[in-house]
């Protein structure tokens, strides 16, 4: 063990020599791009790289290794290469004059015939350099020397465009840009009112993206189509944008759109906080009000909704919306039976007649059964005491079974019509349930003879 | 053998051949927040036997909007004849019609809500009302579906006939007194 850990203190030492060479040596460097011996007194966009780093206007470095670098202009304007050199220990300051080769182009800038709000963005369209406008709504742009255009850019589009001619190392004034822009609002109606209840549509026209009512102010004058972005059916919608005003753009879609409402149960309690039910198609959403009762909108036709909280999925249910209506699916989530008579055998006074349990909805009914038969005379000679109340033989509850969504089964009841004569009427009440009775119905048939 | 194939085709039983359509055809209707609207109709009974309505279920209008209530099961028994043409229009007094619409006073005009009606019928081959009963042949649970819709309307403002009756009575006496003012000054 001593002999071991002699060994490896000697290798230590025989390597703390080689460790103590691995020494890097590092510098910092600053690039000025500069016009007239000033850092880019207006807004700069040439950017410029040395064989390690991309330098945009005035960036530093520090920590870089040590050695000669050559800084060229990145998108090949006419600037000669520049030689530096980073130190161990010392800052390189790296000065790019421009001078030579940009000028600066001068503006007045008008919307509607005001001085705009400073701010207004000015673009070159060669990548040179960008502006704003001041108080009195002039500009500064630095250009590379030479034609070029200029961008006036609103809040959300190009207001209006200028050509120029910049001079290396001068200001050459464009006089006044005059631009015009005016306001839109897009309301999503139903039945001519804004979307009462959560809509997902979402429309554009040529500059911008219009949700479910949707302004913008400051938008370039011109004529626009609004169009709908999923490609559902919504007919375009043209419309002006005039200087100074605001156009309210209307869409309807009542001829398209239809009104789904339904209750949710959650554990057979109104679901507290609300549930959102939302369409699988991007057209609408909706919560639960205080009752459980929704209201989604959704486009003509078959549809799945979700019932969801907490970003998981408490239900699905399938509507079928109807353009300009609103349709009622009942209580979602749950299964949905029907019941009917579908046969009667036998001769009086015993009958047996056949139940036919269908399970109308979109979930599986498990433990189906006919809970309860009964029967109200309602007409035939022999009715209230000379026709004694029909004896129902059969034991309740009836089992029938499992049944998966559409699907149905027929379970017999046994009836003892003692004395009541063959064109006796009765009331038929069926009653039936599933899923350990979350799911129940009662169907009431009448003029039913033995 | 093509006879045989012919002899089965024509001893199977044939469907029920009945059909229900609601007045207005298209089951479309409308009224004004707080009226009472409904639906006639007309029930084809091309079967050799009597059709006699047994359910009505509607699902689908908005309890927002109104309430739905039948006539031709919980008010009146609807038995129609074999080979026969039964019409009824609506009449809300007479309570005759497949059923009434009570839109809500506070529905939004504009509004418009539909609904799926299933109709349970059978055919008997007996009279119901008269003395003997059901028979093997009767058939049992069928049924009928169609649509209806309301739409809430604006009052149209148009005078209702007792009104103009009124209104004209009014005139009339109007004229009558200047008249007789003018006579005899």
């Amino acid at each position: 063990m001593t002999k071991r850990l002699f060994g490896l203190s000697l290798l230590l030492c025989s390597a703390l020599p080689v460790l103590a060479q691995i020494e890097v040596n590092t510098g910092n460097v600053t690039v000025r791009v500069l016009y007239k011996g000033q850092q880019m007194p207006y807004g700069c966009r040439l950017y410029f790289s040395s064989q390690t780093h991309g330098f945009g206007c005035g960036a530093s470095y520090t920590g870089v290794t040590t050695g000669s670098f050559t800084l060229t202009e990145s998108h090949g304007y006419p600037f000669p290469p520049i030689n530096f050199t980073i130190n161990a220990g010392q800052t390189t300051i790296v000065d790019v004059e421009t001078s030579s080769v940009v000028g600066v182009v001068s503006g007045l800038v008008q919307v509607n015939g005001q001085i705009p709000n400073p701010g207004v963005a000015i673009l070159s369209t060669n990548e040179d350099g960008n502006a704003s406008t001041d108080g009195t709504g002039r500009f500064n742009l630095l250009a590379l020397a030479g034609p070029g255009t200029g961008s006036v850019i609103g809040s959300y589009s190009t207001l209006a465009t200028f050509p120029f001619n910049a001079v290396a190392g001068q200001t050459v004034d464009v006089g006044t840009i005059s631009a015009s822009t005016g306001n839109v609002t897009v309301r999503v109606l139903y039945k001519g009112q804004q979307m009462p209840y959560g809509c997902r549509l979402y429309f554009s026209s040529q500059t911008h993206g219009f949700g479910c009512g949707t302004s913008y102010s400051n938008v370039n004058t011109g004529s626009f189509t609004l169009t709908e972005s999923h490609g559902y059916p919504f007919p375009p919608v043209n419309f002006t944008i005039n200087a100074g005003q605001t156009t309210i753009v209307d869409v309807e879609t009542s001829g398209v759109v239809g009104v789904v409402t339904g209750l949710v149960r959650v554990n057979g309690q109104i679901p507290n906080p609300p549930v959102a039910i939302i369409s699988s198609r991007e057209d609408g959403q909706a919560s639960t009000d205080p009752t459980g009762r929704f209201y989604l909108v959704a486009l003509a036709g078959p549809g799945t909704g979700f019932v969801t909280s907490n970003y998981s999925t408490l239900a699905t249910f399938a509507f079928n919306a109807v353009a300009g209506q609103t349709r009622d699916l009942g209580t979602i989530g749950s299964t949905t039976l029907n019941g009917v008579i579908v046969a009667k055998s036998g001769s009086l006074p015993t009958k047996q007649w056949s139940i036919r349990i269908q399970n109308t909805g979109i979930n599986t009914a498990a433990n189906t059964q006919l809970d309860n038969f009964t029967l109200v005379q309602t007409f035939g000679s022999g009715a209230g005491p000379a026709c004694n109340a029909p004896s129902v033989t059969s034991t309740f509850p009836i089992a029938a079974g499992l049944l998966a969504p559409g699907t149905n089964v027929t379970v017999p009841v046994s009836i003892n019509f003692g004395n009541c004569a063959p064109n006796a009427r009765f009331t038929a009440t069926l009653t039936y349930s599933a899923n350990g009775g979350s799911a129940t119905g009662t169907k009431s048939l009448s003029n039913q003879q033995p | 053998m093509k006879k045989l194939i012919l002899s089965l085709f024509l001893l199977l039983p044939t469907l029920p051949a009945a059909s229900l359509t609601l007045i207005p055809s298209g089951g479309a209707i409308s009224g004004t927040p707080g009226s009472t609207i409904g639906w006639g109709y007309s029930l084809d009974n091309d079967a050799p036997a009597y059709l006699v309505i047994t359910s009505v279920l509607e699902s689908g209008f908005d309890p927002l909007l109104g309430t739905f209530q039948d006539f031709v099961v919980n008010v009146n028994i609807t038995i129609v004849g074999p080979n026969s043409i039964q019409t009824q229009n609506f009449d809300q007094g007479l309570q005759q019609g497949f059923g009434q619409f009570v839109i809500n006073p506070g529905a939004l005009i504009g509004a418009a809500t539909g609904s799926t009606f299933l109709v349970n019928y059978d055919l008997l081959i007996n009279d119901p009302n008269g003395p003997l009963g059901s028979n093997p042949g009767d058939q049992y649970g069928l049924e009928f579906t169609f649509d209806g819709t309301v739409t809430v309307n604006a009052d149209s403002g148009v005078p209702e006939p007792s009104a103009i009756i009124l209104t004209s009575l009014g005139l009339l006496c109007a004229a009558w007194r200047v008249r007789r003012t003018r006579a005899s000054s």
